[in-house]
């Protein structure tokens, strides 16, 4: 498990990293979000040791990570890079070395690797050869070698056709079942909501939110829902608003009523009810209204809002 | 600082591989010497058979005599041009001397100098000798003689300078005492005090011999630094244009990559000069053996310690200024300037070679990119004449380049780890001290 408490980063007296605490357990993909110039970078630098913090301390199973016994841990940063003038498989066998794979083992998950992701024929060409795209793959193919214990990926989607995109999902979901810690810092937020068990998410340095992906969801939900019905409802008692959308009606209910109640007296009314669900906002309506609406930041206070502090959301969905 | 020596192991192969199978490697190893074989052997080669050539030529020479000192001296003449020898071999010397052709040299009297030019001009003679009519008293002698080569200043007159000698005296004393005057430098011995304090022949060929030591030192430490540094700036850039380094660095500690890296460039260099190193002992081993190099084992110590301290002060320094240069562009115009600081003290090497105790040969011994340099080339002077560097210098001098060597690389580690992130950024001397202090 991967243990971050109370960790700090001070350059030119700007705190860019404040008071950061959180878990990410093993077999968990964990989501670390924030907006650009928020501390992402910074913070997993830390993680990988590049920059040690002012304060705090991070460990992974109880060891620290910049220790002799660190983590076997793989990074695939936004801002990304290989060696060119070397041929894909040499390329790709020097990191599984570097994780002190033998030469020999290095070469054999090297090969599995390029035939998952469909480079096996690219093998012996050297890396300036390879399109934008599969550089892109075998940048993700250097960061999944030598079974990471601790995989780091940001924005590994970007630059991924479709097939591809999924392929990678299958190999995160894979790695997760086998045990591995996956941190997982990206923009696109439906991939968080697919994937990730829980999120992380950092504002001016600031955690802001910090939980499971649909506790937060369900947290900046309104007490609203969507009413799939045949015919028009009339209102009934605990609801304190209705419209209708193209393909249902949208049913925002008092704070006190309770939703069974409401449904219960809908079906009352002898209409066809196709489905009654709540609505969920999607996270990045959540991260738009978090960044823009300053939340979590002016306490001056360490550690993620409580989910009863949260502000709700008024309107998104 | 630990260090996982198997990682290190990964790194260094890595490093020295990729270098040494790339064309540029294989043309430098090609090229270099040949550019080196041509402009020097070749070059030289053909400076000493043109004057050879023009030595051998037969002379002919209007004489114009306005002294009448030598209105009956014979005017065909043979001069004997003496045995060239370089040093003494004990093991060609049952082997006998061939002695160069005598060159004839055959004299026309004219009545006055300008009829004398005009067969100059029409090519009747080669030279012009003018005897002034006061010669007993002013010496004075005018030669005059078409010569398009450059750097021929006074020419070669020692056949005019025979003839006018043997028949000046000629008459005077007997013909053995003339051919002392003419060879007299060549039968004296020079005597001077060894480094053991014995009297011994000085022996110029072998002196050159013993300077042939510091310059071997010299060649050695600057092309590995030109190319160890250029290959580590390479290598260091290629880290940061490509922006691999973060990736490395989940596996890898910066000590461990900075270390693989210095060890499989600095072998990649080493490679290289000591390639060229063999080539030209295979190629030239039989002349230098003539020159009987008689270094103190001391000496060769010495130059190992020096050698590997500079070398490793000069990789920090590279190491740092890759780190820190936005590209290789601006690393590689950087460290040449550093690069010419270390050859520094070959610019006054007349100077430390006869004051290698000098305040300024001190001086030099103590500054961080002319102290090894700088010290081989006062120990090699003093191993040839005797002179005695005090051991404090020398102590004082490695441990001083040691000091550096570990805070150019340490600075370096530094700035590897921290300075390589600043893409397409070079920090300013601020920033810089920052990067240092940083955690």
């Amino acid at each position: 498990m991967l243990q971050v408490r109370n960790v700090q980063k001070v350059y030119d007296g700007r705190t860019v990293v404040n008071n950061v605490s959180f878990d990410v357990a093993s077999g968990e993909i964990f989501a670390l979000l924030g907006p650009n110039g928020a501390g992402k970078t910074t913070l997993i630098r830390m993680i990988t040791d590049i920059v040690r913090p002012d304060a705090g301390t991070i460990t992974y199973d109880g060891r620290a990570v910049g220790g002799p016994q660190r983590p076997r841990t793989s990074y695939l940063p936004e801002e990304r890079g290989l060696y060119k003038k070397v041929p894909v498989l040499d390329a790709l066998s020097y990191f599984g070395e570097l994780k002190e794979m033998s030469s020999g083992d290095a070469r054999r998950e090297s090969i599995a690797l390029l035939e998952e992701f469909g480079l096996a024929a690219w093998a012996k060409h050297q890396v300036s050869a390879l399109s934008k795209g599969m550089q892109q793959k075998l940048q993700l193919c250097s960061a999944l070698i030598g079974r990471p214990q601790l995989l780091i990926l940001d924005e590994p989607f970007s630059g991924l056709d479709p097939i591809n995109v999924q392929v990678l999902e299958d190999v995160l979901r894979r790695r997760r079942a086998d045990g591995s810690t996956v941190l997982l810092s990206t923009h696109q937020m439906n991939k968080v909501e697919q994937q990730c068990d829980r999120a992380l998410m950092i504002n001016r340095g600031h955690m802001v939110l910090y939980g499971k992906v649909a506790d937060i969801r369900r947290q900046y939900a309104e007490n609203a829902y969507e009413l799939h019905v045949d015919g028009t409802p009339r209102s009934v008692p605990g609801v304190k608003s209705m419209s209708q959308q193209p393909e249902f009606w949208q049913i925002t209910l008092e704070k006190t009523a309770h939703p069974a109640a409401v449904l219960k007296a809908l079906l009352e009314q002898g209409l066809a009810v196709r489905a009654f669900v709540p609505v969920v906002p999607p996270l990045e309506d959540i991260f738009v209204h978090v960044v823009e609406s300053g939340a979590g930041l002016d306490q001056g206070k360490s550690g993620p809002p409580t989910i009863d502090d949260s502000p709700m959301l008024g309107g998104v969905r | 600082m630990s260090l996982n020596t198997k990682k290190v192991g990964v790194i260094a192969r890595r490093e020295y591989l990729t270098t040494v199978r790339r064309r540029a490697f294989v043309l430098t190893l090609l090229i270099t010497p040949a550019i080196f074989f041509l402009s020097g052997i070749v070059g030289t080669r053909m400076q000493i058979d043109s004057a050879l050539q023009k030595q051998a030529q037969a002379r002919f020479v209007a004489l114009v005599d306005s002294s009448g000192l030598y209105a009956n001296a014979p005017l065909t003449f043979e001069y004997q041009p003496a045995v060239l020898t370089l040093g003494t071999d004990p093991t060609q010397a049952s082997k006998p001397q061939v002695k160069p052709k005598p060159v004839p040299v055959l004299f026309r009297r004219f009545a006055d100098q300008a009829t004398a030019l005009d067969s100059l001009e029409s090519g009747t003679v080669t030279q012009t000798l003018v005897v002034s009519s006061d010669f007993l008293e002013s010496g004075r002698l005018r030669v005059y003689e078409k010569d398009t080569r450059v750097f021929t200043s006074s020419g070669d007159q020692r056949p005019l300078t025979a003839w006018l000698t043997q028949n000046l005296l000629s008459g005077s004393i007997d013909s053995s005492r003339i051919q002392r005057t003419l060879w007299m430098g060549r039968g004296m011995d020079y005597y001077t005090q060894d480094r053991r304090g014995d009297w011994a022949v000085k022996d110029d060929g072998k002196e050159i011999g013993g300077f042939l030591l510091p310059f071997a030192f010299g060649f050695l430490l600057v092309m590995s630094v030109i190319t160890g540094g250029q290959y580590l700036l390479q290598g260091i850039a290629e880290e940061k244009e490509t922006r691999i380094l973060e990736s490395l660095m989940c596996s890898v500690t910066a000590d461990e990559l900075l270390l693989g890296k210095l060890l499989g460039l600095s072998g990649a260099a080493l490679t290289l000069v000591g390639t060229w190193i063999v080539a030209g002992l295979t190629m030239g081993g039989s002349s230098l053996a003539l020159l009987h190099i008689d270094v103190p084992p001391s000496l060769l110590v010495f130059a190992f310690v020096y050698f590997v301290l500079g070398y490793l002060f000069y990789a920090g320094l590279m190491t740092s200024i890759g780190a820190l240069a936005s590209n290789l562009r601006e690393a590689t115009q950087i460290a040449g300037y550093m690069t010419i600081l270390n050859v520094a003290p070959f610019w006054i090497i007349t100077a430390l070679l006869n004051a290698p105790n000098s305040g300024l040969a001190v001086g030099l011994s103590f500054f961080p990119t002319t102290a090894a340099m700088t010290m081989m080339l006062r120990l090699s002077a003093a191993s040839v004449s005797g002179a005695v560097i005090p051991p404090w210098q020398i102590a004082g001098s490695m441990i001083a380049l040691f000091a550096y060597g570990v805070l150019t690389l340490w600075s370096g580690a530094r700035l590897f780890r921290l300075g390589m992130l600043l893409y397409g950024k070079t920090p300013n001397l601020p920033e810089i001290m920052r990067i240092l202090r940083q955690k």
